[in-house]
């Protein structure tokens, strides 16, 4: 009997023994806080803090998911997505995170956690080699030939200087191949068992997925009636239904003016910042939604789709934020009826609706219309300075544009 | 020292006052140290090593200070957001962040005070990582309780078998290669209860969690070419120690260990888990998300919208 074989037999049991109930790790035994855990997979705890913790990890499935989670999303949460503009009032020397994973600074400057932030700076070289071959791919041929010979000389020069790196990349290759040989007999001759449970596990794990669609519209319903949690609003219904409408990484960074304030003690402005955002469900309700910028909203948009406008010298305490004399109707090139909006900065905004209709304004009194990508009704805007726009359709198309409107690309 | 803290944490910017600031330190090491306080070197080495400007601005939301909330939600929520969607996929991520975001802010109160999980930071890590921490053990809660509610009916893979079973569609198992099967993991299941902490955590992400070398390696601190040397060598201890069990304890002759071995390749159709006498086993679904979409982009030229034409691009 070969070792590969013998291995095959073993993998079977040791899965088995592994993966059943949580030995010993309850019994009283509480799991580390989620510092803790977050500390041991970003290697930040010292030996003896460790050392302490391993025992209880090696028998606790719960916290080992945990860490799973932890490292297999490390990639993902670090490739999201830019991160959240600020208004400028809000921030004052707090470093903003930009991505959950990428790195962090202590107030001393000291690298932290999950980012050791290099590859920030590595990354765009690739993009940056692959810009560059793609210009000279479907760049017009060159006036002269000399020039070609030029460039396909430097080329040549290039390539040579990047053989070592390549050699190493090779090299680097084979050592991996060879632990992957390990890998894959250890994963690969167990197939048969793991087809089968991992189909099983398959076939589990949709179910759920499938009620979470549900699960989630019944809780807030079951919040709302006992008053319990920001979901106890119909805000949450609105976006629950909405989810099978819009995609969930485009959300429109709109404010819901007429969120109820959450009952315990929000501070009324902090309530109104921590309401979710609006989406087409609250919409379709007939909500007004507020178009956020640096200090407070200076336009609005009715529940009959019509655009408004706040003047700066408005006084706020004298007429009431929402009194309706503060606010004046604000006259765009062609009749639309607006569905979404979002600004850039104070006076740059955009907004779009019906007809796929979108506008703009760079300095927040003249609106002029942008050439749209479709003619399907736009349901949100999302705005990510400096100059990158996201329309999202009600078919769930979204469509970006970075030259304020010029061009846009189908996402 | 406790001053200099507050100086850089930038605590005032909140309106955090000093003694609600040292308190927050306090804390923080209490739960770092508990009840046995260290040496002050090491005290303060572990003060210096806080991330002093998240802690301050996680003890002003707690303190419930308006700016302070207002700076988290516009700095956290589409991070917060994003990381969701890594963990928890694209149609649970808003779900997932949402009631994060309730329970940060603190929606319930006891004896007049808003309970809020902030309460829960103490500056060791930042406050981002913090709160991924706190979405994948969530994510993680959430799915086993969804497991552990799962009926029996609805187990496909047993109705299946009893199903087929019934039909007389599969060959009953042979009752000794079972009772060989059921010995050998059970073996296997004494010698991985035996192993030290760290061997039976490679082992387990490994084996229970699916996770790759270098995932295994990241976590435990190992090169992926280490964590592949302590599996084999684990794998080969405990191989060892249950065919020496086997023939020393069981009195199972070479043949029999074989037969055994060759059983416990079949291990999904005899159920090993029930060999194991472990009931309520989790299934073998790893305990990872899902992977993200992936999508591809073209670039188009805009439309007119009032009479449908696609426009020549302009660029």
């Amino acid at each position: 009997m070969s070792d590969e074989r013998h291995d095959r037999e073993f993998d079977g049991p040791l899965r088995a023994a592994l993966r059943g109930p949580d030995a010993g790790a309850g019994a009283g035994e509480a799991c580390p806080d989620a510092e803790r855990l977050a500390l041991y997979a970003a290697r930040e705890l010292d030996a003896g803090e460790r050392e302490t913790l391993e025992p209880h990890l090696a028998r606790c499935a719960r916290c080992q998911a945990i860490l799973a989670v932890l490292v297999t999303t490390d990639d993902l949460a670090a490739g999201a997505v830019a991160p959240s503009p600020l208004p400028a009032a809000a921030t004052p020397t707090v470093p903003v995170p930009g991505e959950l994973l990428e790195p962090q600074t202590t107030p001393d400057g000291r690298a932290s956690a999950f980012g050791r932030g290099w590859w920030r700076w590595v990354l765009p070289l690739p993009a940056a080699a692959m810009a560059a071959a793609l210009y000279f791919a479907v760049r017009p041929a060159p006036a002269t030939a000399p020039s070609f010979e030029m460039a396909a000389r430097d080329t040549a020069r290039a390539d040579h200087d990047t053989a070592p790196a390549d050699r190493d990349t090779a090299r680097a290759d084979r050592d991996t191949a060879l632990l992957d040989r390990d890998s894959a007999r250890a994963s690969g001759d167990t197939a048969p068992a793991d087809r089968d449970t991992a189909a099983a596990g398959r076939e589990k794990a949709t179910a759920p997925r499938d009620e979470a669609v549900v699960a989630p519209k019944e809780e807030a319903r079951r919040q709302a009636a006992t008053g319990t949690g920001a979901a106890a609003t119909e805000q949450e219904l609105g976006e629950a239904r909405a989810e099978a409408v819009q995609p969930a990484e485009v959300r429109t960074p709109v404010t819901e003016v007429t969120a109820p304030a959450a009952k315990a003690r929000p501070p009324a402005a902090a309530a109104r910042a921590s309401a979710p955002p609006v989406t087409l469900a609250a919409q379709a309700e007939g909500r007004i939604i507020d178009l956020p910028s640096t200090g407070a909203p200076r336009f609005r948009i009715d529940a009959a789709g019509r655009l408004w406008t706040r003047p700066e010298s408005a006084n706020e305490a004298a007429a009431g934020f929402d009194a309706p004399s503060a606010w004046r109707p604000v006259p765009l090139p062609l009749p639309a009826t607006l569905r979404a909006g979002a600004c850039e900065s104070a006076s740059v905004c955009w907004v779009a609706g019906r007809d796929g209709l979108v506008f703009r304004t760079g300095n927040g009194r003249d609106w002029v219309r942008v050439p749209s990508p479709t003619t399907t009704e736009i349901v949100a805007i999302l705005v990510v300075p400096p100059g990158r726009v996201v329309l999202t359709t009600v078919d769930g198309t979204r469509y970006e544009t970075r030259d304020n409107g010029v061009t846009w690309t189908a996402l | 020292m406790i001053e200099a803290l507050y100086d850089a944490s930038g605590a005032r910017r909140w309106d955090i006052a000093f003694d609600a600031f040292a308190e927050a330190l306090a804390r923080s090491t209490r739960h770092r140290f508990g009840g046995a306080m260290p040496p002050a070197p090491v005290v303060t080495s572990y003060l210096e090593r806080l991330h002093l400007a998240d802690l301050a601005l996680a003890t002003a939301c707690a303190n419930g200070h308006d700016a302070a909330w207002e700076h988290f939600v516009a700095a956290y929520r589409a991070p917060l957001r994003r990381a969701a969607g890594a963990i928890a996929g694209p149609a649970e991520a808003d779900d997932l962040a949402d009631a994060l975001f309730a329970d940060l802010f603190g929606l319930t109160e006891r004896e007049g005070e808003r309970r809020t999980l902030l309460r829960y930071y103490h500056g060791r890590s930042t406050l981002a990582t913090w709160l991924r921490a706190v979405l994948a053990q969530r994510h993680v809660d959430a799915l086993r309780a969804r497991r552990n509610s799962v009926p029996i009916e609805a187990n496909g893979e047993g109705q299946e078998l009893a199903v087929a079973a019934a039909a007389g569609t599969i060959e009953p198992v042979d009752p000794d290669r079972s009772r060989l099967a059921a010995l050998l993991c059970r073996e296997v299941a004494d010698e991985v209860e035996r192993l030290v902490p760290r061997d039976r955590l490679r082992l387990s992400f490994y084996y229970r969690h699916d996770l790759t070398l270098a995932a295994i390696g990241r976590l435990l601190d190992e090169h992926e070419s280490t964590v592949s040397r302590q599996l084999e060598r684990t794998r080969r201890h405990i191989r060892a120690a249950v065919e020496r069990a086997l023939a020393e304890r069981h009195r199972l002759r070479p043949a029999d260990i074989a037969l055994a071995l060759d059983a416990a390749m079949d291990a999904p159709a005899l159920g090993f888990d029930a060999l194991l006498g472990a009931g309520g086993a989790e299934p073998a679904a790893p305990d990872v998300p899902a992977p993200p979409r992936v999508s591809t982009s073209r670039k188009i030229p805009p439309v007119d919208s009032f009479n449908g034409r696609r426009a020549e691009p302009t660029s």
